[in-house]
């Protein structure tokens, strides 16, 4: 293990434990922005006609699912977890993918092929271990960069209040978002001292208050805080518990995986950089196993019958912009998602997070992953062979996003490759990589 | 509504188990602009209910949506876009594909005594427009101080697609068969009925995979005898997968299904993903599938 230098600014560090108070406050945080994604098992399963008791127990199962991973993370026992805080939520990548499998062969189908993802980044995480050659210094800040790029689409549309394509810009949501966001920043920027630890909470709770105030809340959210059970078993709406798997499903599962475990690696190579002031390169080992913890998380989503899970950006930009990365964080943040599983009406309560507060929380901390991943690439010092090696695939990768049109007639098994800019960029980046060492 | 929404939020804060009908009425929706709409078209209808023709003052400073009334005989009783209209009956009046329009508004909303709300589509000319637009306007049957029912409606040019058009779709023709049977298929097709509207259309298959309504060729029978029609039970969509076969499938089991699967849209190349509505109804021992098709929109956001 190489020697490892604890950053000034840090107030709390990775292995270092909060006073319990501040340590509950600052889980609490964590466990709002982790519930910021469990619209889209409700998505999902609105979209293929589930009832609102079966939506709800698949909530309630993503839940426990992601509380396990986040625990698993925090714990870097073995192979398993990084012993970063790391937070798991439901992965928005697996949304497009979840829902075909849900309209091919309802929930048994979906439970399956999850399983099938998860089994994948188990895998992948014990082949990357061998393979650091692949993902020198620069490439992990460009997977960091992409990471954060991914995340543009759902915070600027949430920071707008648009949801459709068409939809009007609705101001009173914009205002707010403007203000919750103001606040993140001002007290991060401003606060000398403990402040900090709570910048995110703060302009949320602001954010929250507008909301209200401006009837910023959807009508099926509150349906679904109205009609959920103060305690209810996670399992009550669920009719079957069967697996079902499917070939044709395989290369999008996959592929899918694939482009979470980037995000995962993107999430840890900052969880690492945060903790050491003298961060020169990743511990490719520990992300091995940050991965194993990852791809664990996912196959008990699978077999509870949840939404795929995987590890959030948002609450790594999180931990960045408040300074606290200790992985008890993440122990309590994980048990409290487990337990909140259990009590629907105070779970929707917390997930009902309104757009804005929403849009306002992933701009801010895309504001920190940019500049996170440029300072991984600028700082692994540029060379004209690295200039090429993130340039080209930066491009490239990019235009998946801006002209999805162009890759029209790819290949249906090898679509899915050009959905995500992540993946797209990386692979091209690792093999261009090759290329040009062996060139020198 | 945003009055509504917070008065709403704090009541479910205090009272957990409160109840909002409005509420779960507007889940079936959507977009915000469609339920948008119908708020204010249940706004409206309360007013009325309340204040009778008094309320029409208070319509008109209403900033958002433009709000008609209508008795039950098809005589305008407030419009404030075509004040000759009103006192007049225009129960005939038909729109440019010979929709009966007044006539569609007064069936939808009492066709069904406990649901007097529906929707009813036309082409009509969009104040400042210059060729006529799809117009999708939402209606409510509403009684006002004298006892006398009225229509309360406003509509919007050019809308996106709601799920809910179709299941009101599917669901009418489903009645009409059980009315008149094999009979009704003949309405289906015809472009004056309430089951061909912008792009959506009706098609019935049976239980083999024939197709005895087919949108893409509704004449053909007339020249090639009945039982004429194309098979699809072979039919892969862009991903290779038998949509007929599993729309047939499905439907052995339970009386209603949706079925998506992965079509082009008209002038794409890439697949887009289409969202279908599926009945099934029995006429005299024979089994048939009636159903309805459109492309989803996804959320913005949903491509990472």
């Amino acid at each position: 293990m190489e020697k490892v230098l604890r950053p000034d600014d840090l107030i709390y560090a990775v292995d270092e434990r909060p006073p319990l108070a501040v340590l509950l406050v600052l889980a609490l945080q964590h466990v709002f922005v982790m519930s910021s994604t469990l619209i889209l098992p409700v998505v999902i399963l609105q979209e293929i006609g589930g009832s609102f008791a079966e939506i709800r127990s698949v909530v309630s199962l993503s839940m426990i699912a992601a509380g396990i991973g986040t625990i698993l993370q925090s714990l870097g026992r073995g192979c398993v977890g990084s012993g970063y805080l790391v937070p798991n939520l439901c992965g928005p990548s697996f949304l497009s993918v979840s829902v075909h499998a849900a309209w091919i062969g309802g929930l048994p189908l979906m439970r399956g092929m999850t399983i099938v993802a998860g089994l994948f980044e188990l895998f992948f995480s014990r082949v990357i271990s061998k393979l650091r050659v692949l993902f020198p210094v620069e490439i992990t800040g460009l997977v960091v960069v992409m990471v954060a790029v991914m995340l543009v689409p759902l915070g600027a549309s949430k920071f707008v209040g648009i949801d459709y394509a068409g939809d009007r810009i609705q101001p009173a949501v914009v205002l707010t978002a403007t203000i919750t966001l103001a606040i993140m920043i001002g007290v991060n920027v401003m606060s000398r001292g403990r402040l900090k630890l709570y910048s995110v909470l703060i302009g949320m709770a602001a954010g929250y208050l507008l909301s209200l105030l401006f009837g910023i809340i959807s009508s099926v959210d509150l349906y679904n805080l109205m009609h959920a059970p103060l305690v209810d078993s996670p399992i009550r709406g669920l009719s079957d518990f069967k697996f079902s798997f499917d070939l044709s499903l395989l290369v999008p599962f996959l592929i899918v995986s694939l482009c979470g475990s980037l995000k995962t690696f993107g999430n840890l190579v900052i969880a690492q950089k945060a903790n050491d002031a003298s961060w020169e390169e990743a511990n490719i080992g520990n992300i091995g196993n940050g991965l194993f913890a990852d791809g664990l998380s996912v196959i008990s989503a699978g077999l509870l019958g949840g939404m795929a899970t995987d590890s959030s950006a948002s609450n790594v930009g999180m931990s960045l912009a408040t300074r606290a990365t200790s992985r008890w964080i993440g122990f309590i943040a994980g048990a409290l998602f487990i337990l909140l599983a259990f009590f629907p009406q105070l779970s929707s309560l917390i997930s009902i997070m309104p757009d804005p507060v929403m849009g306002a929380i992933l701009i801010f901390v895309i504001s920190f992953m940019v500049l996170s991943g440029l300072q991984i690439i600028i700082g692994s010092g540029i060379d004209t062979r690295k200039i090429f090696v993130i340039g080209v695939p930066f491009a490239l990768g990019l235009s998946v996003d801006i002209l999805p049109e162009l890759y029209a007639h790819v290949p249906m098994w090898l679509a899915p490759l050009f959905e995500s800019s992540l993946t797209l960029a990386t692979l091209l980046a690792v093999a261009l990589n090759q290329i040009l060492r062996l060139r020198r | 509504m945003m009055r509504f929404r917070v008065l709403s939020m704090l009541l479910v804060l205090a009272f957990p188990t409160a109840s909002l009908a409005a509420d779960e009425e507007l889940d079936k929706y959507q977009f915000r602009e469609t339920q948008e709409l119908i708020d204010s078209v249940h706004d409206a209808a309360e007013l009325f209910s309340r204040k009778g023709a008094r309320a029409f003052a208070e319509f008109e400073k209403e900033d958002s949506h433009y709000l008609f009334v209508i008795d039950i005989h098809g005589t305008p009783l407030f419009d404030p876009f075509n004040p000759d209209l009103v006192g007049k009956n225009i129960l005939s009046l038909r729109d440019l594909e010979g929709k009966p329009i007044i006539r569609q508004m007064i069936d939808v909303t009492t066709r069904d005594p406990s649901d007097p709300g529906g929707w009813v589509h036309y082409l009509w000319l969009e104040p400042g427009g210059l060729l006529p637009t799809w117009k999708s306007s939402y209606v409510l049957r509403t009684t006002g101080l004298d006892g006398t029912d009225v229509l309360i409606g406003s509509g919007i040019y050019n809308m996106r697609t709601e799920r809910q058009f179709l299941v009101e779709t599917v669901d009418a023709a489903v009645d009409l068969i059980r009315e008149k049977g094999t009979a009704a298929f003949a309405v289906f097709a015809d472009r004056s009925s309430r089951f061909v509207y912008k792009d959506i259309y009706l098609f019935v298959l049976d239980m083999t995979g024939h197709v005895i309504v087919d949108p893409a060729s509704p004449d053909l029978k007339a020249f090639a005898g009945e039982g004429s029609g194309r098979n699809l039970l072979g039919f892969r969509d862009a991903m290779g997968r038998k949509t007929i076969e599993e729309m047939i499938d499905a439907l052995k089991t339970t009386d209603t299904a949706w079925i998506s699967y992965m079509w082009p849209k008209p002038g794409e190349t890439r697949p887009s993903k289409k969202i279908a509505y599926l009945r099934r109804v029995d006429v005299k021992g024979t089994a048939y599938i009636v159903g309805s098709d459109y492309f989803a929109i996804d959320p913005i956001w949903k491509k990472f």
